[in-house]
C-alpha cells in the first residue's frame, strides 16, 4: 500500500472554543509572568547567583586585603630591623636578659646613684616585693 | 496554484512585519504578542499534538511554547522567518517533553510506543477513518526525528528549507530521512492490512 493512496486528513480533534480558551490562557499566563519578573526580580535565580558571586567577591577582596595589610607590616618591621646598628642590637640582647640583682651589680660597678624608688626601676613597688629580696638590695648600699 | 501561494506567503510575511512592530513597542507589545498567538496557535497546537497524541499535554506544552516566545521576542533577530523560529520552540519543547517522559518512567522505548499507540485506539473514528488509525500507528513507531519530518512534510507541507531551519539539518539529510520515513510507513500499513 502506497502513502499516496491514503486521503491527508488530521484524524485529532478539539472542541470549537478550546482556542479561544488557549489564547486567553497564554496571555493571562504571560501577564502573570511579567508581573514576577518586575515585582519579584530578586527573587530569581539569576539574581540570587549574582547576589552570592558578588558577596564572595567581596570576602575575597577583603581577605586579600587584609593579607596584603598583614604583609605590609611585616616590612614595616624589617625596614626598622635593617636600620639598627649591630651594636645595639648586641647591647639591646645582651640586658634584655638581665635578672634585676644584675641589673643592681652593673649600677653598682658603675657607681650610679641608686635607691629603691620606682624612678630608677621604672617598675611597680608592688612588683618588686614580690619578685625581687629587698634584703638582698640593702645589701649593697 | 503557485501564485496564489506566493500572495499568501507574502500576507504572511506582512502579518510578521505588523506583528513585530508592535511587538518592538512597548506602548503596543502586548496587542503584538496577541495578534503572534492568534496567528500561530493552531498551528503549534497541532504540530505538537501530532508528536504528544494527548490533548492535555499538548495543551501544556503549547502554553508553554508560547511563554518561551514572549520571554525571548525581544531578542528575535529577523534571520528567520517568525514562524520557523516558533516552530523551532515547539519542536525543542515537544523533543524535552518526550525526552523527560521516556527518563521519569524509566520506560523502554517501545513502552512510550505502546503509551502513544493505546490514545491513539481510544480515539472515536467513523468505520471510513480506520486506514487513518492505522496511519497514526505506524507514524508513532518512527524515531522522533523521522516523526518530526514526515509530519511537518506531509501533513503541514513545510518545504524542507524551513524543515532545514527548524531542525539544523541540511536539506539532503532531510529528504533521505523523508524518504525512510514514508518507506517505514509504507511497510507497516502493508503489515496492517495482511493481518
Amino acid at each position: 500500500m502506497k502513502l499516496s493512496d491514503i486521503p491527508k486528513k488530521n484524524i485529532f480533534s478539539t472542541s470549537d472554543a478550546y482556542f479561544e480558551k488557549l489564547s486567553s490562557d497564554i496571555m493571562k499566563k504571560t501577564e502573570e509572568k511579567e508581573i514576577l519578573t518586575k515585582t519579584q526580580w530578586f527573587r530569581q535565580p539569576v539574581f540570587q547567583l549574582a547576589s552570592t558571586f558578588v558577596f564572595l567577591l567581596f570576602v575575597g577582596v577583603a581577605l586579600y586585603l587584609s593579607q596584603q595589610k598583614s604583609e605590609n607590616t611585616i616590612s614595616e618591621a624589617d625596614k626598622i630591623l635593617v636600620n639598627i646598628e649591630e651594636e645595639e642590637i648586641n647591647e639591646y640582647l645582651y640586658y634584655s636578659n638581665l635578672e634585676t640583682n644584675e641589673i643592681i651589680e652593673l649600677l653598682v660597678e658603675n657607681n650610679s646613684e641608686i635607691t629603691p624608688s620606682e624612678q630608677y626601676f621604672s617598675v611597680e613597688e608592688q612588683w618588686l616585693e614580690v619578685n625581687t629580696d629587698l634584703q638582698d638590695v640593702e645589701l649593697y648600699f | 496554484m503557485i501564485a496564489e501561494k506566493e500572495t499568501q506567503m507574502l500576507q504572511t510575511k506582512s502579518i510578521d512585519d505588523q506583528i513585530l512592530e508592535k511587538i518592538e513597542n512597548r506602548e503596543t507589545e502586548r496587542l503584538g504578542f496577541h495578534m503572534l498567538v492568534q496567528e500561530y496557535q493552531k498551528r503549534v497546537y497541532w504540530h505538537i499534538r501530532k508528536m504528544v497524541i494527548d490533548h492535555d499535554d499538548a495543551d501544556d506544552l503549547t502554553q508553554e511554547t508560547f511563554i518561551k516566545v514572549w520571554k525571548k521576542i525581544k531578542g528575535f533577530k529577523n534571520q528567520s522567518k517568525l514562524y520557523t523560529w516558533i516552530y523551532k520552540i515547539a519542536t525543542n519543547t515537544c523533543l524535552s517533553f518526550l525526552e523527560k517522559k521516556k527518563k521519569r518512567f524509566l520506560l523502554p522505548i517501545k513502552d512510550v510506543h505502546k503509551e502513544l499507540t493505546s490514545k491513539v485506539n481510544a480515539l472515536d473514528l467513523n468505520e471510513g477513518e480506520e486506514i487513518q488509525r492505522k496511519l497514526q500507528r505506524a507514524v508513532i513507531k518512527l524515531p522522533n526525528k523521522q516523526k518530526l519530518v514526515f509530519n511537518m512534510k506531509y501533513y503541514d507541507e513545510m518545504k524542507y528549507e524551513e524543515i532545514s531551519e527548524i531542525l539544523d539539518t541540511s536539506v539532503g539529510s532531510l529528504k533521505a530521512t523523508y524518504h525512510h520515513a514514508v518507506k517505514k510507513i509504507e511497510e507497516e500499513l502493508k503489515r496492517y492490512i495482511i493481518e
